[in-house]
């Protein structure tokens, strides 16, 4: 279970965030919404303990973890994985080589290069990618859709249990964006992570069908709701969404 | 791809694609036609080049230097061309000088020279002469570096136009690792050391071509 209670963020001196409380337990999906600028994204890097943000009050627990005394790749190695608005482009390094090395790193390296080669493939083969991207530099020159992809790619490669999806829909066509969908869809059912979702779109929402909707407005989350929250801010807006009954959940 | 021990001062490539291995100190490297040329060892060395009439030279270095002085001439035939690929991490006190003086037309050079830090410092001094009466000449360097607070490094591009039927052009960039790129790998599960290392050998073979010489 993730556990956020009255967390304020801060970047060079300026509140981002401020009393934001959440949790999320094992197996939930909760969307995160709010207008641009309000902080959700923010969110999302501290979770993974960016060091450009700086928190200077509230804690954050995971399954009983202090994730503030941890480091990106404690919190990493912890089960969480973020796919971020737009991944970076890393020249020179290739997606086998960052995985196969991640996963020796953390012990996991039951697999033989063979078998990690072939899952690999078979990965990118439900995935629509070819399958020569495996051993192409990390994002380098690839279409929006490509990264976003790439980044499930990992994502079923490194098994997380906690993810984070920052406006993964940015960047894809409706075509992807019902694969990536119903990939992340696939692997909630099999695995069944909790999943923090960021996001604008409601195909997104439509085929994950989060537990919980929260809107971000002035620092923290103001208000929380169903899957009926999301959809009427899809018809009427932020301001038109916020006069809903506020929760209990995550205020 | 072939391997050639060279022994000798003197070197002819001509429409081929090698790995070389140089012994002595200078080397006298001419070059017909189109040539790839990989060098995986090269400290305290002379290389000068010629290039014929219509040729072209693909010359890409993949080496760790550590103490050396390293020199590289340049002199190009007309119409002809150069894609020099030099990187290199280096430890102790290292200087790298590039010269190309271009006296012909219609020629195309291209320098990159990617460099990390190993603990130590490296000069690299880059002229690049275009005479006057020369038309229709590409010329540009490229210099990148990735270092620590701690080393130093000094980069002296040196581009001298003195013909005005030129494009020239040359960078120079000297920074630390890519902290987007750190946080990248880290968020994936990678230490905050392998990050660094596989960057670092990523800048590197970034600008490599061949796989031969990567592995």
């Amino acid at each position: 279970m993730l556990k956020i209670e009255n967390l304020v963020v801060k970047v060079l001196e300026k509140t981002i965030l401020e009393n934001f409380n959440l949790e999320i337990h094992s197996g939930e999906i909760h969307a995160l919404m709010g207008q641009n600028g309000a902080g959700k994204s923010t969110i999302t890097k501290v979770l993974l303990r960016d060091t450009n943000y700086e928190v200077s009050k509230g804690k954050l627990i995971l399954d009983d973890k202090d994730l503030l005394q941890m480091n990106t790749t404690d919190v990493a190695r912890c089960g969480v994985f973020l796919i971020s608005q737009n991944p970076v482009e890393i020249k020179g390094v290739t997606n086998a080589e960052m995985l196969r090395t991640s996963l020796i790193d953390q012990g996991k390296n039951e697999l033989n290069i063979l078998e990690f080669n072939r899952k690999m493939i078979s990965y990118c083969e439900k995935l629509g990618i070819p399958k020569d991207f495996i051993h192409r530099d990390i994002n380098y020159n690839m279409s929006g859709g490509e990264k976003k992809k790439m980044e499930l790619l990992h994502l079923w490669m490194l098994e997380p249990k906690f993810i984070i999806l920052d406006e993964i829909d940015s960047g894809l066509d409706v075509d992807s964006l019902k694969l990536v969908a119903n990939s992340l869809k696939e692997y909630y059912e099999l695995y069944k992570p909790s999943i923090l979702i960021i996001t604008h779109q409601k195909a997104l929402v439509d085929i994950l069908k989060p537990n919980y909707v929260h809107i971000l407005n002035q620092k923290k989350i103001e208000v929380t709701g169903d899957i009926n929250l999301a959809e009427k801010i899809f018809k009427e807006g932020f301001s038109g969404a916020s006069i809903i009954d506020k929760s209990d959940k995550g205020e | 791809m072939n391997k050639i021990i060279v022994e000798q001062e003197e070197l002819q490539l001509q429409e081929e694609e090698v790995i070389i291995d140089i012994f002595p100190d200078c080397l006298n490297l001419s070059v017909k036609g189109n040539v790839y040329c990989g060098i995986k060892t090269f400290t305290n060395k002379e290389l000068n080049i010629h290039l014929e009439k219509e040729s072209h030279l693909t010359l890409e270095f993949l080496i760790q230097v550590e103490n050396s002085q390293n020199k590289i001439t340049i002199q190009n035939e007309e119409d002809s061309g150069i894609d020099l690929h030099y990187a290199c991490s280096y430890k102790g006190e290292n200087i790298l000088d590039i010269y190309n003086t271009l006296n012909t037309s219609n020629n195309n050079n291209q320098i990159f020279v990617r460099a990390v830090e190993n603990g130590g410092t490296l000069i690299v001094q880059a002229l690049g002469q275009i005479e006057e009466e020369t038309k229709n000449n590409v010329y540009l360097e490229d210099i990148k570096a990735i270092t620590n607070e701690n080393n130093r490094i000094k980069i002296k591009p040196d581009l001298v136009v003195k013909s005005d039927s030129i494009h020239a052009t040359h960078n120079a960039t000297i920074a630390p690792v890519e902290k987007s790129e750190l946080f990248y790998l880290e968020s994936k599960g990678l230490t905050k050391e392998k990050a660094e290392s596989l960057i670092k050998e990523g800048f590197l073979k970034g600008i490599i071509e061949k796989e031969n010489l990567k592995n």
